[in-house]
C-alpha cells in the first residue's frame, strides 16, 4: 500500500509552507452568458470538433497496437 | 585479508584532470579498455567542470549486490560483492583538505562544510567489479537549463537523490543510469530501470533492481528460452515488468514525427521518463528519455486549423543510452522512406563533444504510468483540439493561440494556483471546494503573453465519460472573453473558476 493512495488532491503529502495568495486582479464576469452567446459557442465548438476529427483519428492510431509493436525485440549490445 | 575477514574501506581524493583512468584501471581480462561508457562519462564530467573525485573504495550498491546474488555469485570467477563509488566535485581540493573538512565537521561546522560540498557536488558513479561493464548506478547532475545554442532544456525525468558520504548528506538532481552487463540486464532492462527510478519514487513504490526487472519480464513471456544471461526483451516483456513494479505500461506506436513530438512533450513534461523502442540498423534498441530540447513554437502546418501546438517546440531529446551514457543528446528529424506518406521519426544520437554517433528510427514509446492515470495524452488531446480551435476563433483573444496538454499532480497544480491571479472566490473554490484526481490532466490554452485558461481533467476516467472537472481562468484571459469561457464551461458541464 502506498503512503498516499488518495484521489482527492488534498491528501497526506507535505506541501510545505503555503505561499501568500496573490492579490486578486481578475474581475468575475458581471453578466451571465446570454442564450445567443451560448448557442454561438456551441456551434463554434461543434464546427471545431468536425474540423479536428481527422486529426483526432490519426492521433488515435498511435494507441492501436499490433503484434509487431509488442513483439519488437530490443537486444542491442 | 582472509576470505572471511571484514573488508577494509578507505576514502581517496583524486584530481580529475588525470581522468577516470586513474580511478578505473584496466581490469585483468578486459579485452577493450576503456569502454565507450567510461570515455563518455569523462567527456560529460569535463563539460560539468569536474575537478576532484572522492573515491569510496568499498561501497555495497543495492542494485549490484542483487545482481551478484542472482547471477555472479554462482560464477567460477570470484567476483567481489562490493563496488567502488566515485563522487564528483567541480572544485579542486586535496586529500589533506578533505581530512580537514571531516575534522571541522565534528567541530560545529558540519552544516557549513556540507553546504560547501553540496554547492560543488556533481553526482556519483558506482564502478562494478565487472571487466566488460564497469559502470553501475550513476547519478550525475543534468546539463544546464539552456543549451549553447540557446535552446531550453527540460529534464522532466530527473528527480532528487540523497547521497550519504562519510556521514555527510548530499543531494543530486538527475536520473540514474547504468550500463547493461549482458548477464542480468540488456539495454531494455537498464532503460526500464531508469524509467522506473523516476515514477516509482514519486509514487513511493519499491524500486526494482535490474535482476528483478529481468525476472519479472520473463515470468510469463519467455520467447528466448532463458532469462539469464539476458539477451534482450520484447516490448510486451517490458510491459510485464512494468506491471510487476505496480505501474501500468502505456504503449504508443510511432505514427508520425508530429505526433511523436506530442507524446514525448506531454509525457516528459509531466515528469514521466518513457522508454523508447528504437531500430538501429534493423536491430532493436531501448533507451530512456530523460529530457527535451525545446525551441520556438512553430506555426500550424495544417491549413484547416488555426491554433499552434506547444509540442512543435521539441527539437531534440536527452536520453540515457546504455551504449554511451547519461543525457546523450539526440536530434529529432523526419526521415522520408519509400512509399506514400511513409515519414518516420529519426533520432541522431550525438556525443557531448558533438561527434555524430548514429541514426535510429523510433518504433514505439512505452510510458510506465501510475495505474490510476487512465486518461491518455491522446484522449486528452481529443478534447483539447476543438477547445484550442474555438479559442483561436474568438475575436476577444488577441494573437495566436497555443495548445499544451500534460499531467500535473493535483498538489502542485494547487500550489501554482496562488499565482493565477484568480478572484478570492475563485481561488477558494479551486483550493478548498474542488476535488481533484491525484494527477490532473491539463489542457492549457495560451497566447504569446501567457496562459489564458486551463481545462482541468479527471485522469482516473478513460475519457468515455465526461471528465472535465473545471475551466480555470488564467491571468492573460481578457475580461471581454469571460462570457465565452462560461459558455464553454457549460458545454462540458464542469465548474467555471475565475
Amino acid at each position: 500500500m502506498r503512503e498516499s493512495d488518495h484521489d482527492t488532491g488534498r491528501g497526506s503529502e507535505d506541501i510545505g509552507p503555503v505561499p501568500k495568495p496573490a492579490a486578486p486582479t481578475a474581475p468575475v464576469s458581471p453578466e451571465p452568458v446570454t442564450p445567443n452567446e451560448a448557442a454561438r459557442m456551441r456551434q463554434l465548438f461543434e464546427q471545431a470538433r468536425q474540423r479536428v476529427k481527422p486529426l483526432i483519428k490519426r492521433e488515435g492510431e498511435a494507441e492501436v497496437l499490433t503484434d509487431d509493436v509488442l513483439n519488437f525485440r530490443l537486444s542491442r549490445m | 585479508m582472509s576470505a572471511t575477514s571484514i573488508p577494509s574501506a578507505a576514502i581517496g581524493v583524486v584530481r580529475f584532470p588525470a581522468g577516470l583512468g586513474a580511478v578505473c584501471p584496466k581490469p585483468d581480462g578486459a579485452l577493450q579498455w576503456p569502454p565507450t561508457q567510461l570515455t563518455y562519462l569523462e567527456i560529460y564530467l569535463r563539460s560539468l567542470g569536474c575537478a576532484t573525485i572522492v573515491v569510496e573504495t568499498h561501497y555495497v550498491d543495492r542494485d549490484f549486490v542483487d545482481d551478484f546474488a542472482r547471477y555472479y555469485a554462482r560464477a567460477l570467477r570470484s567476483y567481489p560483492n562490493f563496488t567502488t563509488r566515485l563522487h564528483f566535485f567541480n572544485e579542486s581540493f586535496t586529500e589533506d583538505a578533505w581530512r580537514a573538512m571531516i575534522a571541522a565537521s565534528a567541530d560545529g561546522q558540519r552544516d557549513a562544510r556540507t553546504g560547501w560540498l553540496q554547492d560543488r557536488y556533481l553526482g556519483f558513479c558506482v564502478v562494478r567489479p565487472l571487466p566488460a561493464s564497469p559502470i553501475g548506478r550513476t547519478v550525475l547532475r543534468a546539463p544546464g537549463s539552456r543549451s549553447d545554442g540557446g535552446h531550453e532544456r527540460v529534464f522532466g525525468g530527473a528527480r532528487e537523490y540523497s547521497v550519504h558520504l562519510c556521514g555527510l548528506d548530499l543531494k543530486v538532481v538527475g536520473l540514474a543510469f547504468q550500463q547493461q552487463d549482458q548477464g542480468v540486464s540488456a539495454c531494455a532492462t537498464t532503460a526500464l530501470w531508469s524509467a522506473l527510478q523516476c515514477v516509482a519514487s514519486a509514487e513511493r513504490l519499491h524500486m526494482p533492481t535490474p535482476g528483478e526487472i529481468t525476472d519479472a519480464a520473463s515470468r510469463y513471456v519467455l520467447t528466448d528460452g532463458r532469462s539469464m544471461p539476458s539477451e534482450g526483451l520484447r516490448v510486451e516483456q517490458i510491459c510485464e515488468a512494468t506491471r510487476a513494479a505496480g505501474l501500468a505500461p502505456l504503449v504508443v506506436r510511432s505514427v508520425s514525427p508530429e505526433q511523436d513530438r506530442v507524446q514525448l512533450m506531454s509525457y516528459v513534461r509531466s515528469r514521466f521518463a518513457p522508454v523508447l523502442a528504437l531500430s538501429v540498423g534493423g536491430i532493436g534498441h531501448a533507451v530512456c528519455c530523460v529530457g527535451l530540447k525545446l525551441g520556438d513554437i512553430r506555426p500550424q502546418t495544417n491549413p484547416s486549423l488555426h491554433f499552434r501546438d506547444a509540442a512543435s517546440r521539441v527539437e531534440g531529446l536527452y536520453i540515457h543510452d546504455d551504449r554511451l551514457g547519461p543525457y546523450a543528446s539526440a536530434e529529432l528529424f523526419s526521415d522520408t522512406r519509400p512509399g506514400p506518406g511513409n515519414v518516420r521519426t529519426s533520432l541522431m544520437i550525438r556525443w557531448p563533444d558533438n561527434v555524430e554517433s548514429e541514426q535510429a528510427i523510433l518504433q514505439s514509446i512505452i510510458v510506465p504510468l501510475p495505474p490510476k492515470v487512465r486518461l491518455s495524452v491522446t484522449r486528452m488531446r481529443a478534447l483539447g483540439l476543438p477547445i484550442a480551435e474555438v479559442a483561436a476563433a474568438l475575436d476577444e483573444i488577441r494573437g495566436p493561440v497555443t495548445l499544451d496538454v500534460r499531467y500535473e499532480r493535483a498538489v502542485q497544480y494547487k500550489q501554482r494556483a496562488y499565482e493565477f491571479c484568480l478572484s478570492a472566490e475563485g481561488l477558494y473554490q479551486l483550493l478548498c471546494e474542488l476535488p481533484l484526481s491525484r494527477y490532473v490532466g491539463l489542457i492549457e490554452i495560451s497566447s504569446p503573453a501567457g496562459p489564458l485558461f486551463d481545462v482541468v481533467l479527471d485522469t482516473t476516467d478513460s475519457g468515455a465519460n465526461p471528465c472535465a472537472l473545471a475551466v480555470v481562468r488564467r491571468a492573460q484571459l481578457p475580461a471581454a472573453a469571460l462570457p465565452q469561457l462560461e459558455a464553454l464551461t457549460a458545454i462540458f458541464g464542469s465548474r467555471r473558476i475565475v
